[in-house]
């Protein structure tokens, strides 16, 4: 094979690495569920060499998702019958290493989590050269599709974040931080429960950490992951500075769009202007979004802002701190990321206070 | 760039053949700064403040990503090859319409402001009809599965369809919303409406008049 093709320079080099991994992002960002008819599974097969029967004791049904890493397709179990989600690491036996190491640290993490919010792993092993994992199938829709249909009130959608800040607390707890949270890596089962899937990027810390992590850079600092919800160290490399309070940024993009269903930055458009919108645009308002239905309240917007401030000092500190302040909201109590201004808490508590007199004045009413 | 190795070009053609997405990737990496230069110098100056070559790549790579399927090299010179008729292919769609823009054909102006009008305009300019004899169901059926297809397009081509097509905003408008030269948004638009037309085309209700 000839080997004259010299590119042009450096900044050429890395200008195109950012385009082909900004056009890559576009194209994996394609949800795959829509295309899940068999035709599309038989396909799916024979891309990679897969029958139906190829993981013994499971049969393959219908692919349901093709990601960066790895396919999943829903199977069945055949001992008991019950549906399950096979992940699949796509490129089977040609997989290199830091594909199999991510793989490998997806098992790792998931069999150290138990919470009914984070997805559960059942089982995981080789067959024919695929390593595979087989999960809980989440019967129902991604929250992506959840924000499209718009079929729910805005206290329901808070109830729901609520739980996903816990899960992801909870996942915090154990020393894993997932680092690529974005509404295709929530799924909300029929019940209406959500379900945080995809810990294939995630880093383990503190007592669990180890060299193995895989990088969200590569070593020509190109970003891996999803850029409309990665915080401004994660699109800037600072691997260093990457800790829990990036997931509260991209938890805070997640809440943003759940209030507005918008993005607090044009994410379209060349990459480089994504990333420089994410380190330093202030993003907009939720309440002056143009098109929210309905009155945001100034303490939602304070919240939200605050998950999303470019310096993680200045964000919440855990996901459990944003969603016990979503609960303080909800409840009409004064939210901590007001705290420091003493008219603010005085007024809530008016407020609050005024609220429980008229409530039993009227009862009074009621009574006599 | 080595010819031997787990990633040497012909490993990685290999896998790309197969539908390696991450091999493509690689590739693209490796020679997309060489087939940049297939464009080089070809924009010419009537064009030069509305098209930039960055907008042109970033197309060609999506396209490359779209069309694994039609990748047969298996060699770099072909690989290149490849992806240069991409990206002259791409910047003469941008060059086209603006060339257009300048005389619009009636035909392809939007003007319905109501979605679903907007959406039979769409398929009339994609040159896909529904077999569907009421237009009240085919402007139904039409906008289902305009919408159906928009999902499985990339945000970017989603976006100015979206925008172009079924809101009617002129190119500038949607430049300016999608921080795009008016030159992007008319290749993505171009790039878009084949997308569609492909996937249209193929979908059970809907045939394709296009030659």
């Amino acid at each position: 094979m000839r080997n004259d093709h010299q590119p042009a320079s450096d900044k050429a080099v890395d200008s195109d690495s950012q385009l082909v991994e900004f056009a890559w992002q576009q194209i994996a960002s394609i949800p795959r569920e829509d295309a899940g008819s068999s035709d599309a599974a038989t396909a799916a097969f024979n891309r990679h060499s897969l029958s139906p029967d190829s993981f013994m004791g499971y049969r393959l049904v219908r692919e349901i998702h093709r990601g960066g890493q790895g396919v999943v397709f829903e199977a069945i179990q055949e001992s008991t019958d019950r549906v399950v989600a096979i992940k699949v690491l796509r490129q089977g036996p040609f997989a290199d290493r830091t594909e199999l190491t991510r793989f490998e640290r997806e098992i790792h993490v998931l069999s150290r989590l138990n919470h009914p919010n984070i997805v559960t792993i059942h089982d995981c092993s080789l067959s024919a050269g695929h390593s595979f994992l087989v999960m809980d199938y989440v019967r129902g829709r991604g929250l992506d599709q959840y924000l499209v249909d718009a079929d729910h009130s805005r206290e329901e959608s808070l109830q729901l974040f609520m739980k996903i800040c816990d899960a992801v607390h909870a996942a915090h707890l154990r020393g894993i931080i997932h680092r690529d949270l974005k509404p295709g890596n929530i799924r909300i089962d029929e019940a209406g429960e959500p379900h945080v899937l995809d810990f294939g990027l995630a880093k383990l810390t503190g007592a669990n950490a180890d060299d193995s992590s895989p990088q969200t850079m590569t070593l020509t600092g190109q970003f891996v992951g999803s850029m409309p919800w990665a915080s401004p160290e994660q699109v800037t490399g600072q691997t260093n500075e990457i800790d829990l309070r990036t997931d509260v940024y991209s938890l805070g993009v997640i809440l943003y769009q759940l209030l507005t269903g918008a993005f607090p930055y044009p994410v379209t458009g060349k990459a480089r202007d994504v990333q420089d919108r994410i380190v330093n645009a202030p993003p907009m308002r939720p309440s002056s979004v143009r098109s929210v239905t309905g009155r945001i309240d100034g303490d939602l917007d304070t919240i939200v802002l605050k998950c999303l401030a470019k310096q993680p000092d200045r964000r919440y500190q855990s996901a459990g701190e944003l969603a016990q302040d979503l609960r303080h909201f909800l409840a009409g109590e004064p939210i901590e990321a007001k705290r420091d201004s003493f008219v603010y808490v005085l007024r809530k508590q008016i407020s609050r206070h005024w609220g429980a007199t008229v409530v039993a004045s009227n009862d009074g009413l009621t009574a006599s | 760039m080595s010819d031997t190795g787990a990633d040497s070009d012909a490993e990685l053609l290999r896998r790309a053949a197969s539908r390696d997405m991450d091999a493509l990737k690689t590739l693209l990496k490796r020679f997309g700064p060489v087939a940049r230069e297939g464009i080089r110098g070809k924009i010419d100056s009537r064009w030069r403040s509305v098209i930039e070559e960055d907008d042109v790549m970033q197309v060609t790579y999506m396209e490359a990503f779209l069309h694994i399927d039609q990748l047969t090299a298996r060699d770099s010179d072909a690989f290149v090859g490849w992806l240069m008729r991409i990206a002259q292919n791409t910047l003469r769609d941008a060059i086209k319409g603006l060339e257009r823009q300048r005389r619009p054909h009636p035909a392809r102006q939007i003007v319905q402001p109501e979605q679903q009008s907007s959406c039979m305009a769409l398929l009339e300019i994609l040159g896909v009809t529904t077999t569907t004899p009421s237009r009240q169901a085919a402007e139904k059926e039409a906008a289902q599965s305009i919408e159906t297809a928009l999902k499985a397009l990339p945000v970017d081509y989603s976006t100015v369809v979206r925008l172009s097509d079924l809101e009617g905003k002129a190119p500038a408008e949607v430049a300016a919303a999608m921080r795009r030269s008016v030159g992007a948004v008319l290749m993505l638009r171009s790039r878009a409406h084949a997308r569609l037309q492909q996937q249209l085309g193929a979908a059970s209700r809907f045939f394709s008049d296009a030659p």
